[in-house]
């Protein structure tokens, strides 16, 4: 049965679906990462980026990556998230190999399935904050005044309601990534990527979207994968992936 | 993705960057508008030409006594004033040619006419011109639109007559100060200039003076006549009259020393129908020993120059859009440089290659709809702007002209124009365009 939930802090309801399956009892597979590779040719000859990567993430789980720099951290962030293409591998989202099809099918599925926030935020700094929030429904030709309602909503679930006529210059960087967020969530998907999305912040404000990354995951249900340097932002996730050269070191169980 | 919404992104993405979208957009109205004011004055120039000789009698045919070919610049019906000095004459155009001519079907007069360079004097000055000796009451039929600025036609019984063309008649000074020795067939002077004292006036007498070689002799000999202005006539638009004085043949034959041996002919066809057949006729008889011109044959000629002309000028202009092109390929390129990382985000979110090219693509399209639309405008105005430009400014016999033409916008023109400045606009867009949409998500979202 489907029903949908008020948001905590009372404000506007945000529609989003949550399954009433019991949460740890019965988790179906999303994510499987199959002998995943990603091998540069460097200056200096091949660099193994990412060495025979596997891994499965059930659905609601919320998952941290961490590791020092240059372990893989973001090449693995990337290649689950279609951004760039396995050397080996494969990467199955609801068992849809994610990689079988042409580029074509494979923006599609990063615009159904995924939701990406990065470090930077990489907002559009030309087009307002409404405007940033609603490109992924642009994209696929939503209807306007349903795209106009739901980007609204979620900013104001995301308390910036107040700015969806700013640019995103005149943002904080706390500010600039919750519309990050927003955008990510535009067309509801079914896996969430965050590559050190608290990167760019200070303390209290990378706490506060941490915390709301947390109420995606526990209050809606969303798959989060996020990576990060913080150990005390894993160790408050599900499970932490350890990542050292490439390959995955040891797994937690949070 | 929407077309109204790939058009909103690109346009605000061109309006982000106004300063430089706008000296894009100028340099394509530059183009389109400099080929639309080109082939407004190619074609006003055309209709004014066609004018001119649509005043001249067209069932009328000129035949000389130069061979069809070796007609030098001067020669034939524009002007005689080096006839006999470039090509020998084989054919001698006298009454028995005449006759002959008058016995050709479809011929229904034939005026024959003496013509030579002479120095006309009148009140301690003197100029250069041509006389046109020819039977008074024949001029109208040689020149239908003749109109009399003051006085009347020639008497064939008095052979101290002259007939000035107004050009002649009166000199102009330019503002500058400077005298115009020479006037184009024209209806109103130059802007900005005013009329002297006249160099002769309704009843003045002038002196002729003729400068020949004594064909016996072969010594240079001089011929003059006193002649009493009784009419003056303003420009037909036929330049063997409109700069030249007007005796009868019998003063004429005086004068010139001809001895009945006539420099041109004016045939006379039925009617304008008729002009290709008595032209094979007489070409029948005569072969290429006689020089045959009819004002339709002129009238060609001068086209295929303006066309020429035009040809040319409109290749400069197309240069110059090309150069538009370039403009574009240039911002485009530089847009897709500045905006990588927004590419890359774009992709990340889901879009397409396709999605991409087009944003970009339509850019280009916007900048050339905006140049060519507005180049357009500009061109039409300017084409006004440039005739006024150049006749006003005491240029001679070119500004002269160019005050009398209007331009003319044909719509195949206009669309022609505006076609190639959108096409070039957008070819020039499509590279970058692809460019931008071959980027791979990660590589955009890397870039600095």
């Amino acid at each position: 049965m489907i029903s949908n939930k008020k948001v905590v802090d009372n404000r506007k309801e945000h529609f989003i679906k949550e399954d009433q399956c019991d949460r740890e009892a019965d988790k179906p597979r999303l994510l499987l990462v199959k002998d995943l590779s990603k091998i540069f040719d460097g200056s200096a000859g091949k660099v193994v980026a990412l060495d025979r990567i596997n891994l499965q993430i059930m659905k609601g789980e919320f998952v941290s990556i961490i590791g020092p720099s240059g372990s893989g951290k973001s090449n693995l962030l990337n290649m689950i998230g279609a951004l760039d293409k396995p050397t080996l591998g494969k990467v199955f989202i609801n068992d849809v190999d994610i990689f079988s099809g042409s580029d074509s099918e494979i923006a599609k599925i990063r615009n159904n399935m995924i939701g990406f926030i990065f470090q930077s935020y990489n907002l559009v700094n030309r087009m307002s904050v409404k405007e940033n929030v609603e490109f992924p429904c642009l994209l696929v030709g939503t209807n306007e005044t349903e795209m106009h309602h739901h980007s609204q909503e979620l900013l104001e679930v995301l308390g910036i309601g107040n700015k969806s006529k700013s640019k995103p210059s005149n943002l904080s960087g706390g500010e600039q990534q919750r519309v990050a967020i927003a955008r990510a969530l535009m067309n509801d998907p079914v896996l969430i990527l965050a590559d050190e999305p608290t990167g760019n912040l200070d303390t209290k404000t990378g706490q506060g979207v941490f915390d709301l990354f947390k109420k995606l995951s526990i209050n809606y249900r969303k798959t989060v994968i996020m990576v990060t340097h913080n150990q005390e932002f894993a160790k408050s996730t599900d499970r932490s992936l350890y990542i050292r050269d490439g390959s995955i070191e040891k797994e937690v169980v949070n | 993705m929407k077309l109204e919404a790939i058009f909103l992104i690109s346009f605000n993405a061109l309006r982000d960057r106004k300063v430089r979208s706008v000296l894009t957009i100028l340099m394509v109205t530059v183009g389109s508008s400099l080929m639309i004011a080109l082939y407004g004055l190619t074609a006003g120039l055309g209709n004014f030409i066609e004018g001119i000789f649509n005043k001249l009698a067209p069932n009328i045919i000129f035949v000389s006594s130069i061979p069809q070919g070796q007609q030098g610049p001067g020669q034939g019906p524009p002007s005689f004033l080096s006839q006999g000095l470039s090509s020998v004459p084989t054919t001698t155009l006298d009454s028995a040619v005449i006759d002959k001519i008058k016995s050709l079907p479809f011929v229904s007069n034939v005026i024959p006419t003496y013509q030579a360079p002479v120095i006309v004097e009148s009140k301690n000055e003197s100029k250069y011109s041509s006389v046109l000796s020819i039977e008074p009451q024949k001029l109208k039929i040689v020149a239908p639109a003749l109109e009399f600025v003051e006085g009347s036609a020639l008497k064939p019984d008095d052979p101290n007559a002259i007939i000035l063309a107004q050009d002649i008649a009166n000199p102009i000074v330019s503002a500058g100060g400077k005298k115009l020795t020479t006037m184009p067939s024209l209806s109103s002077p130059p802007s900005g200039a005013r009329t002297i004292g006249p160099f002769a006036t309704l009843g003045q007498p002038i002196n002729i003076k003729y400068l020949y070689i004594d064909p016996l002799s072969g010594e240079r000999r001089e011929s003059s006549n006193t002649f009493i202005v009784t009419g003056i006539i303003k420009p037909v638009g036929n330049p063997t009259i409109d700069k030249a004085i007007v005796i009868n043949t019998k003063a004429g034959n005086a004068l010139l020393h001809k001895s009945g041996r006539y420099d041109a002919l004016f045939v006379v066809a039925a009617s304008s129908t008729n002009v290709d057949n008595v032209e094979k006729e007489i070409r029948n008889v005569y072969g290429n020993d006689i020089g045959i011109t009819t004002s339709k044959e002129i009238l060609n000629t001068i086209k295929q120059f303006t066309n020429g002309f035009s040809a040319f000028i409109s290749s400069i202009a197309l240069i110059s859009l090309l150069v538009g092109g370039v403009g574009i390929v240039t911002t485009m390129y530089t847009a897709v440089t500045e905006r990588i990382r927004e590419i890359g985000t774009m992709k990340a979110l889901g879009a397409q290659s396709k999605i991409i090219l087009g944003l970009f693509l339509v850019e280009a399209v916007i900048i050339g709809l905006l140049g060519a639309s507005i180049g357009l405008l500009v061109g039409i105005g300017g084409s006004y702007f440039l005739i006024d430009l150049f006749s006003s400014g005491g240029g001679g016999g070119a500004g002269q002209i160019l005050s009398n033409i209007t331009p003319v916008f044909l719509p195949t023109d206009l669309a022609f124009v505006w076609a190639i400045s959108v096409g070039i606009s957008i070819t020039a867009g499509v590279y970058p365009a692809w460019k931008a949409s071959r980027l791979s998500p990660i590589t955009a979202l890397r870039r600095e």
